[in-house]
Parts: structure tokens; C-alpha cells; sequence
């Protein structure tokens, strides 16, 4: 769709659209609308999934599979969250379906994601959540980040999982509480 | 860091990245094919139908001859199928044109879905 048609705002605007307004005007083919949408939301989808423990290219290849199928159903978006919240869902969905058959995924062995002198190794850097989140088990950080960084309620991350909810809620009260533990030591 | 909400404030800061615009350039590109791959699926569609449906309904009668061409076509094909009853034409023709129906249907769907 050209700069100037009839129904969507100039191209400069799109960047004053609302998600909502920008996804009406993706459903109906206009391809700058959409790229805004995936400008917008592409920091906090590769965020997530980076997050969730996904290696750099794994995470940008879901990312880009996430925002294709966002593009897919974006009709469907009704804009009660940000366009970033929903294409987050969607590729961590993603990404816990690529990883299923992975036999590492969830089984990794606890003592070799927990370093715990990584803290005091490099004090200068400080610690964030994004180092913080390296030194949790497999499945404390995934069900961590699934639970506030893609806002997934319990009971869904035990349905994507497969995994009991008592597990996943132990998973999170465990992860939770290792983040807590570290970023305070770091601050 | 004292409650879940501090936790979710800073789940709520992106992470340090290094080039986003690069990445939202390949999902543009990657739209792009996939777009031309279906419009071209869909032409290719829509195309063998119509030469099919025309085809079916000029040998069955349905629509009168036009041309030599047509003429030398049903010629063939009446040619081909010898004594076939013209009840079986339309018959043929008819169950030709809802499978045409349906593979336009379906290019139809890939299109929109992608």
C-alpha cells in the first residue's frame, strides 16, 4: 500500500499508530503497517526467547517464524495487549514446540548451568537479569521466562510442557527465588 | 528485588541486542517470497482450472463451439471417447468442475495462509 492511500496514515505516523490500528491496517495487506508492528516488538521477542535459554540463531529463526505467523493471523488480534506481548506467546510456543525432541531440553544437569562464581569474577559488569537467568537450571529458567516474560499462567506452561503443575510451580517458586538471591548479591 | 513484580519490570527491559533492524529486514524478506510464491502457486491454480473448466464444458456441449481450435479439440476428444453416452459427458464435466472448484479452493487457502 502506498504512502497517502486512502484509510492509513503516512508512512512518518506509523510510528505514533497504535498496535491495534497498525495490525487493522496489516490484516488488510499494508506492509509498512506491519513492519512497524515487527520493528516494535522484535527487541522483546528475541528478548524472550534468548531468555527462555535459546541459542542466538535458534532464537532469531523463531523469531522470524513467530512474526510469520503473526503475519498469518493477525486479523486476530484484538490489541488487549501489546503487539509485543502477543507475538511473544507465539514464539515461545514456538520454540518449546522446536525444542520437545531435544533430549537436553529440560534434563540438563544443574551443576553445569549454576556458576557460581561468576558473580564476584566480574563485579564491574554487574549483574542482570539476562546473566542472572544463565545461572538457573534448564527448566527453573524456562518456566521462569515463560511465566513472566511471556506472560503465560502457570497452568499453560504445564500444558505446553507437558510437565504437572505442581512441577512447573515448583520450577518457578525455585527460579524466582535464585534471581532474587543473585540480583540482590549483584545490587 | 523484593516481589514477582520487580522481576516482571525487569523481564519488561529487552535484553542488550545487537541488530534488530537486520532481523526485521529478513522477516520483511521472508513475507515477500512467501507472497510471490503464492500468487504465482495461485496463478498457476487458477489457470490449469479455467483451461480445464473451459475445456470440459466445451466437449461436453455445455458451452457452444468457438473457433476452429475448439471445434478440432472436441473433435479429439469425442474422437477419444468413441460412443460415451452425452449423459457421461455432463456427468464428466460436472464432477471435472468441482475439482477445479476445489483445487482453486485450495490455492485459495495457501494464499491466505501462507
Amino acid at each position: 500500500m502506498a504512502e497517502g492511500e486512502p484509510g492509513r496514515p503516512p508512512l512518518a505516523d506509523l510510528i505514533l499508530t497504535g498496535d491495534a490500528t497498525l495490525a487493522a491496517l496489516a490484516a488488510q495487506g499494508d506492509r509498512a503497517a506491519f513492519g512497524e508492528l515487527v520493528r516494535r516488538a522484535m527487541p522483546g521477542v528475541r528478548s524472550v526467547l534468548r531468555r527462555m535459554g535459546a541459542q542466538p540463531a535458534t532464537a532469531d529463526d523463531v523469531a522470524q517464524d513467530a512474526f510469520l505467523a503473526a503475519h498469518r493471523s493477525v486479523d486476530s488480534y484484538r490489541g488487549e495487549a501489546s503487539f509485543a506481548a502477543w507475538t511473544m506467546r507465539i514464539a515461545a510456543r514456538l520454540y518449546v514446540r522446536r525444542m520437545r525432541g531435544e533430549a537436553r531440553f529440560l534434563t540438563g544437569e544443574e551443576g553445569e548451568h549454576f556458576a557460581t562464581g561468576s558473580i564476584s569474577e566480574d563485579p564491574a559488569a554487574g549483574m542482570d537479569l539476562d546473566r542472572a537467568l544463565a545461572l538457573l537450571s534448564p527448566a527453573e529458567r524456562l518456566c521462569v521466562s515463560l511465566c513472566h516474560g511471556a506472560g503465560f499462567t502457570q497452568a499453560e506452561i504445564a500444558a505446553e510442557l507437558n510437565m504437572p503443575l505442581g512441577t512447573v510451580k515448583s520450577h518457578v517458586l525455585r527460579g524466582l527465588d535464585k534471581l532474587r538471591q543473585r540480583l540482590e548479591v549483584a545490587s | 528485588m523484593n516481589d514477582e513484580r520487580s522481576i516482571e519490570d525487569l523481564f519488561a527491559v529487552p535484553a542488550r541486542r545487537d541488530d534488530d533492524a537486520a532481523l526485521v529486514g529478513a522477516v520483511m524478506h521472508r513475507l515477500e517470497v512467501s507472497r510471490a510464491r503464492r500468487a504465482l502457486l495461485l496463478g498457476v491454480a487458477v489457470s490449469v482450472g479455467v483451461a480445464l473448466t473451459a475445456t470440459l464444458l466445451v466437449a461436453s456441449g455445455v458451452l457452444p463451439l468457438a473457433g476452429a481450435g475448439a471445434r478440432r479439440l472436441l473433435s479429439l476428444l469425442q474422437t477419444e471417447a468413441g460412443a460415451m453416452p452425452d449423459l457421461h459427458w455432463r456427468a464428466t464435466a460436472a464432477l471435472a468442475a468441482l475439482g477445479v472448484t476445489a483445487l482453486i479452493g485450495a490455492a485459495t487457502r495457501v494464499l491466505r495462509e501462507g
